[in-house]
């Protein structure tokens, strides 16, 4: 099988219309180039402001550049698509909706739901949820809610898998399960990954390269290798060495 | 895990069993009826008595004292013990008013009739007041299915497509606030029979609230339930019935409620001034003739059909929002 996912940003620019009659366009991104390899995990870090969530929303398809273009696997991102799943800080579950139906709602759009019941009860299991299948998200706390968002995106086998702050509104020790739990995910599959962050341990412990940003002018400032050995260990030497280098670039160290 | 699903069925232990409350119903009751065999008829009346006042306490007062015999020794039955002080109240003060009409004719007989004579219309008139409270049933859900039906469908196109909205909402905000009774004249003119003419008004007063509440539920849908639909690999149509339509339903439901409302107010309108049978019609034609206790009799079918209707769309609504648990409702 060929690897997909292959990520290329090129010369990407997006500036949003002035707010106010007398305001000036707002630049949320000014030319970005890189290149994402199939199946890497990527973190986008920095400041608020500093464009990482435009760029993830124009991955998705959901804003549109205003020069440049995003190309995935060769071909120009457009619109929305379902190879490109998107999991937001907040779960976004439909309450209407069950577990099972919230997870199974990719396969009902495409008119094959009844097909895949037992991927559906694959994907639950898969993130620990078995047992809820016939709850409504109100009766789950915030990190089942997550990972059932990560269930639904994962049930139409995206190319690329985006993450909005997806555990920033968890409590620390969820979010460090959380952690692993994705990166056992990830030894089930070849998805190529792209995070924003604004938490460097976040983006040191889960990724293979931090896109390091900065805001006015929005750039891609630098991008860092992490390349430590897997599992990482947060309390390590080179771990602590690589979020100061991170806090470096983006100017936060003394 | 975070499912407590240990639930403790709650008896009542034997010490804590509130006997008086239980019994309070039937007490009442008790003097409502001993009123009524004590006190003689008052002298101003000349029709001859009736049985069934009478008759309603005793099977009432067997009933309820039945069941908080049964508190007393076995417990249960919460809802009724809750009930109990309700209960014997309106039985308190249907005694009342049988004492100030048929025991001591305290206000106009002819327009205030005792108990007695509204129940033996109830019970005299049954055929007749079920036919027209069919013919009512009849007009009304025809009325309020297509009002539902096209406000829904109003709802959506100007809720979720801007060219729509712009042709379409101005014309709902200046038609809509219109009371549909105010359309009487043009309806019954304007269409062949008066039936037709009633459930355009009936469906016009259900429209409106329907289509007003709908858009305003589809607009308030969070953006990004439909952006997450957008990567899941939704068409519009999709979105509309998938993401729009189901996060408006708790405001559609509100809206529905209000049509029903200002259906039933409609269909009596309606009836009292063209339409020929239904149960405003057989209340209009009884004032007229000056048979007070008809009226009344009509007014308690009413009251109680209504009341049932809002009762089962409740109902629907528990159940088809059950996903909205812990959720503030209406």
């Amino acid at each position: 099988m060929v690897a997909t996912g292959q990520i290329t940003f090129n010369n990407l620019r997006k500036v949003f219309p002035p707010r106010t009659e007398t305001g000036s366009p707002v630049e949320a991104l000014h030319h970005v180039n890189a290149e994402v390899q199939p199946g890497e995990f990527i973190a986008l870090i920095g400041p608020s402001g500093c464009g990482k969530s435009t760029l993830l929303r124009l991955l998705a398809g959901l804003e549109h550049p205003s020069q440049g273009k995003i190309l995935v696997d060769g071909d120009l991102v457009e619109r929305p698509s379902r190879e490109r799943g998107l999991v937001f800080q907040d779960p976004t579950l439909y309450p209407w909706l069950t577990i099972e139906q919230n997870v199974g709602l990719g396969p009902k759009l495409a008119g094959e739901y009844r097909e895949k019941r037992d991927l559906i009860q694959q994907f639950i299991d898969l993130v620990g949820l078995k047992g809820f299948e016939k709850n409504y998200p109100y009766e789950l706390s915030g990190g089942m809610q997550q990972r059932v968002a990560l269930a639904r995106t994962l049930i139409n086998y995206p190319k690329v898998l985006l993450f909005d702050e997806p555990f920033g509104a968890l409590d620390a020790f969820t979010r460090m399960k959380m952690h692993d739990e994705l990166l056992k995910i990830r030894e089930h599959t070849d998805i190529t990954m792209v995070m924003v962050t604004h938490d460097v341990e976040e983006a040191v412990y889960l990724a293979d390269r931090v896109f390091t940003m900065t805001p006015r002018p929005a750039i891609l400032k630098k991008i860092v290798d992490v390349n430590l050995p897997r599992p990482r260990r947060r309390d390590s030497k080179a771990f602590i060495e690589k979020k100061e280098e991170i806090l470096d670039i983006l100017n936060f160290t003394a | 895990m975070e499912k407590d699903s240990v639930y403790i069925k709650k008896i009542t232990r034997i010490k804590d069993r509130q006997i008086g409350r239980a019994y309070f119903a039937s007490i009442a009751i008790a003097i409502s009826l001993i009123a009524q065999l004590a006190i003689p008829k008052s002298d101003i009346l000349i029709t001859k008595s009736l049985p069934w006042y009478t008759g309603l306490l005793i099977i009432a007062f067997i009933i309820t004292a039945v069941l908080a015999t049964y508190y007393t020794f076995f417990g249960g039955l919460e809802k009724f013990v809750f009930k109990s002080y309700f209960i014997g109240a309106a039985f308190l003060a249907l005694g009342l008013y049988n004492l100030v009409t048929l025991k001591f004719a305290l206000i106009k007989p002819i327009f205030f009739p005792a108990p007695e004579t509204i129940i033996n219309v109830l019970i005299v008139d049954a055929g007749f007041l079920l036919k027209c409270l069919l013919h009512s049933a009849l007009l009304l859900a025809y009325g309020l299915g297509i009002g539902i039906i096209t406000g829904l469908a109003t709802g959506i196109l100007i809720g979720w497509y801007s060219s729509w909205n712009y042709w379409l909402e101005p014309l709902v905000k200046s038609i809509g606030p219109i009371p549909s009774t105010a359309f009487i004249p043009i309806a019954l003119s304007a269409f062949a029979t008066s039936f037709q003419a009633a459930v355009f008004l009936i469906a016009l007063a259900s429209w409106f609230p329907i289509t007003v509440l709908t858009q305003s539920g589809i607009v308030n849908v969070k953006k990004t339930f439909f952006e997450v639909a957008d990567t899941l690999g939704a068409t519009d149509f999709q979105k509309i019935f998938h993401v729009a339509v189901p996060g408006a339903l708790p405001n559609i439901f509100v809206g529905i409620f209000n049509g029903t409302c200002g259906a039933f107010l409609t269909l009596m309108s309606a009836e009292m001034i063209g339409v020929r049978y239904g149960i405003g019609w057989y209340i209009n034609w009884q004032r007229e003739i000056m048979s007070y206790a008809n009226v009344y009799a009509g007014l308690v079918v009413i009251a109680v059909s209504f009341s049932l209707m809002i009762a089962i769309l409740f109902k629907i609504r528990d159940y088809v929002l059950r996903w909205q648990k812990g959720i503030i409702k209406w």
